[in-house]
């Protein structure tokens, strides 16, 4: 096994949203798992893919996002709720690709201007990542009152979430090596 | 079904998932995922069902 390849654990802005505070949230997460050792991670914004709007499906996103999914062991989804769920365009962003997200880890940040943490968009999400093949951790970050959180810069205001995100990426990454291990070594029966 | 080699380096894949594919076809097919031990490439191809269900593959590497 490849055990020398550093994992690759991207994290996904999940809206393109104007002033949007997830963002802050996506750049402290990317910045730690950037800190650890065997890890290669980087932020993709959905914001800055190319969208069709006249089809939708496996294989008809932007060749960056399939290219960067098939080459990650994992992905962290940092998701604002919307109406308890997902944002539309993540949704659209994630059914672009299918066979590149099997026996992968996934783990999410939710993030809510209120004060429940994201928890309605962490429990719609789960059975689109489960029917996409991805198999998630049960750990979450949730931040809530975001606007708390982060000031208008990015700075982090909480130092909790240090350490909750410290916890939530050693979950990911055990989980990330595991699946990597089974995807490359073990054969279906 | 033979096995799949990495078109990038060449070493033996590991069939390690299956897709259920609907509505392509009155057979019934699935997609084989298939992941190389040595690079982490991915592939995949589409089989029929009867012919996806042969008999299982070695481990490629002992756990560690």
């Amino acid at each position: 096994m490849g055990e020398s390849r550093p994992l690759s654990i991207p994290v996904i802005l999940g809206t393109s949203r104007k002033g949007r505070m997830s963002a802050h949230a996506a750049r402290f997460v990317c910045q730690a798992l950037g800190k650890r050792d065997g890890i290669c991670t980087e932020l993709i914004d959905i914001a800055d893919l190319e969208h069709r709007l006249d089809d939708n499906g496996q294989g008809t996103g932007d060749p960056r996002f399939a290219d960067c999914m098939a080459r990650a062991d994992g992905i962290v989804i940092v998701a604002p709720e919307y109406n308890h769920a997902m944002p539309g365009l993540l949704k659209h962003v994630l059914d672009s690709c299918l066979k590149e997200y099997i026996h992968k880890a996934a783990g999410i940040v939710a993030v809510s201007a209120g004060p429940f943490g994201g928890t309605r968009v962490v429990e719609t999400s789960l059975p689109v990542l489960r029917e996409l093949g991805l198999v998630t951790i049960f750990w979450d970050v949730n931040v809530g009152g975001v606007g708390k959180v982060f000031d208008p810069s990015g700075n982090l205001l909480d130092d909790a979430f240090v350490r909750r995100t410290d916890k939530f990426l050693s979950e990911l990454v055990w989980m990330a090596k595991t699946l990597r291990y089974g995807r490359e070594c073990i054969a279906l029966n | 079904m033979a096995r799949l080699q990495c078109p990038r380096c060449g070493a033996g894949m590991n069939r390690h998932a299956e897709k259920l594919v609907y509505g392509e076809s009155a057979a019934e097919l699935v997609d084989e995922i298939h992941a190389c031990p040595r690079c982490g490439n991915l592939e995949s191809r589409r089989v029929a069902l009867a012919e996806s269900a042969g008999p299982a593959q070695d481990r490629v590497t002992p756990a560690p």
